[in-house]
């Protein structure tokens, strides 16, 4: 660990990171937002392949795809079961909880602090979902704070921000020709270990790393009334503006899909002659089928119903049962919406009522 | 309403216990209602599933799927689970397929109960139709039972059904209309050469019979038309939202509260309910 004293601020220089990811790959897995054909997403990562595109000594940007799936995946089997009806977990539920094996390296904030969302549903007290769960306990989360925020961000404005450090176990921020390295837990601790290259901290460091933090804060330009739109949807259920609010969606589910903190899901079985296995797959409340009883009642019957799930599921139920927005403002499904439903908007329209 | 019971965190809720079919009543004429008697192949699954009325199980046909059933046996009728099944969607009609002796997954139990502290002592109305008596039948049999009959007042039994075909549990309503404890009044929408019982809808029924509000509870189910009328009934009779218990179906997948699909705004039907008062449902979106 060098020779770092007990509270002084962590650097490490930016040439060094590559190194810094091959130290993480000899230990434990390496999960980082990687290119697949356009589209970034975090998967298995090796070496300097760290990110999408170039520079090994660049923050890597934020993933298309959400940071959850590496947690709760699109699709997964829960179970296999044979024609005898004999039953076996999905490995996945049963892997040691108490050690880390995995890093998601080069999160950014928001991605990190859905984690903390999610925690409530799926490590919730009554109920744990043993497959998220210890994917959960089992991996490190290393976290580069944004030095560039999108024209889709409003992270500041449901609790975040480029510098957040919740949900993370190690952070780095932008210090000139260094990053700034800040340990947040025991897991981030032990990523340090045995890598030389971190160093105390400077001034040049600290003064860089100051400079850098004034330039971006502000730069999240969306100021978005979300207490205001939380405290007009608690009674909004009945109110008419959502006649009018939903009228471009297409239920694509985009918005669903992409997003850090939604978690619904479906489960069914894929039969085989010899067995099978009970599958769960993402689903999302913008479908007509995801409340179709099989009596042809659904509850949900139009868009317009399904619309104001999603808004009243992030800004008002989840509220209510745990006391958070289920937003962290990463803008994806603003960026993707392909009618440019601005979920800003929406909160904005509420907001006025 | 009553607690949910929770599971340990090392309990994988997601794999369910193996039970086999052990008895298949046929309910109803068209053949569209079975009542499935169902044991655990491991005898150790009795400690983890230990119930109340007004819980369900998610039940489940290996290769087809899951549906969540409310389970129409009584925990003090040992040894067996009890689930009264329409054929509606693909797991109830593999179910419905399926022979004595099938191997069929069950986990749970979910959802709250019938708040059966609260009902002690008082009178107890059941308004049932159709398929919605099953989930009253956990609850009837419990308070009928040698060793829980004293706790409650008087029972009444207001059930109905299209026709005499569609009527459930023929052999227990014949059983209740027997006992002096019971007040019991079975009706059917028309009139039918050989009836002998009433003839008129539930709501008619129940306001023609007029039971008083003082001491009571009614636990209501059946089709949301139906219970859309008791309920304003019931107020007509001088009950109050806090004396009136329903149980909700809503299409779940998880069961326990993580899937998303089955809330009334901010309550899980899994979690929170299925039984909710009227007092409650008032205060709740009407989305469901």
């Amino acid at each position: 660990m060098g020779e770092r004293g007990p509270g002084k601020a962590l650097a490490m220089n930016k040439r060094d990171l590559g190194a810094f990811v091959r130290h993480l790959a000899a230990s434990y897995t390496v999960l980082a937002p990687i290119d697949e054909g356009g589209v970034t997403r975090f998967a298995v990562a090796g070496g300097d392949d760290i990110r999408g595109s170039g520079d090994p000594e660049s923050v890597p940007a934020l993933s298309k795809r959400p940071l959850k799936e590496i947690f709760f995946p699109q699709e997964e089997v829960l179970f296999a079961f044979d024609a005898g009806g004999k039953v076996e977990a999905a490995a996945g539920a049963a892997a040691p909880a108490d050690e880390v094996t995995r890093v998601a390296f080069g999160v950014r904030p928001c991605d990190a602090r859905s984690l903390t969302l999610l925690d409530l549903v799926f490590d919730a007290a009554d109920y744990k979902d043993p497959y998220y769960v210890s994917r959960r306990q089992s991996t490190a989360v290393v976290t580069f704070a944004c030095p560039e925020p999108g024209v889709a961000c409003f992270c500041t404005s449901v609790g975040g921000g480029p510098y957040d450090e919740t949900g993370s176990d190690l952070m780095f921020a932008e210090a000139g020709d260094a990053y700034l390295v800040r340990p947040l837990s025991a897991k981030g601790e032990k990523l340090l270990c045995g890598f030389d290259a971190v160093r105390e901290a400077g001034d040049a460091d600290l003064e860089a790393a100051r400079e850098a933090e004034a330039r971006v804060v502000g730069r999240v330009s969306a100021d978005v009334p979300v207490d205001a739109a939380v405290s007009k949807l608690a009674g909004a259920f009945g109110n008419a503006a959502w006649d009018d609010v939903h009228r471009k969606c297409l239920g694509c589910a985009v918005c669903t899909y992409l997003c850090p903190t939604c978690h619904c899901f479906d489960i069914g079985d894929e039969a085989t002659r010899a067995g099978g296995e009970r599958v769960r797959n993402w689903d999302s409340c913008m479908f007509p089928l995801f409340t179709l009883h099989a009596s042809g009642h659904n509850p949900r019957p139009s868009r317009k119903e399904r619309f104001r799930q999603r808004i009243m599921h992030k800004f008002n139920y989840f509220v209510e049962n745990n006391g958070r927005v289920a937003c962290v403002g990463c803008g994806r499904c603003v960026e993707n919406c392909p009618v440019n439903l601005d979920v800003r908007k929406v909160l904005e329209a509420f907001a006025a009522l | 309403m009553g607690q949910a019971t929770v599971t340990s965190a090392s309990v994988n809720p997601y794999v369910p216990e193996l039970a086999v079919i052990t008895k298949i009543t046929r309910e109803t004429d068209a053949n569209d209602v079975k009542t499935f008697r169902v044991e655990f192949r491991d005898a150790s699954a009795w400690e983890r599933f230990r119930y109340m009325p007004g819980q369900f199980a998610e039940v489940s046909v290996f290769g087809v799927g899951e549906a969540p059933i409310s389970i129409t046996s009584s925990p003090t009728q040992r040894g067996y689970l009890e689930f009264s099944v329409k054929k509606m969607g693909r797991v109830t009609t593999a179910l419905h397929y399926s022979p004595e002796g099938t191997v069929i997954g069950v986990r749970g139990p979910y959802g709250n109960t019938f708040p059966v502290a609260d009902m002690q002592g008082k009178d107890i109305i059941f308004i049932g139709g159709g398929i919605g008596l099953a989930p009253l039948r956990s609850l009837i049999n419990y308070v009928l039972s040698d060793e829980h009959r004293g706790e409650f007042g008087r029972v009444q039994i207001i059930y109905g059904a299209r026709s005499s075909g569609d009527l459930v549990f023929k052999a227990e309503l014949e059983r209740w209309g027997a006992r002096a404890d019971i007040d019991q009044v079975v009706t059917i929408d028309r009139p039918e050469e050989g009836w002998t019982g009433r003839v008129g809808f539930v709501p008619a029924v129940l306001k023609e019979v007029a039971p008083r509000p003082d001491g009571a509870v009614a636990v209501t189910c059946g089709p949301p038309i139906m219970i859309k009328f008791v309920l304003s009934t019931l107020t007509e009779l001088g009950f109050a939202p806090e004396q009136v218990v329903t149980t909700l179906e809503m299409r779940m997948k998880c069961g326990i509260g993580k899937c998303g699909r089955c809330n009334i705004g901010s309550k899980y039907v899994c979690r929170d309910g299925p039984v909710f008062t009227y007092r409650q449902l008032l205060d709740m979106p009407q989305e469901y």
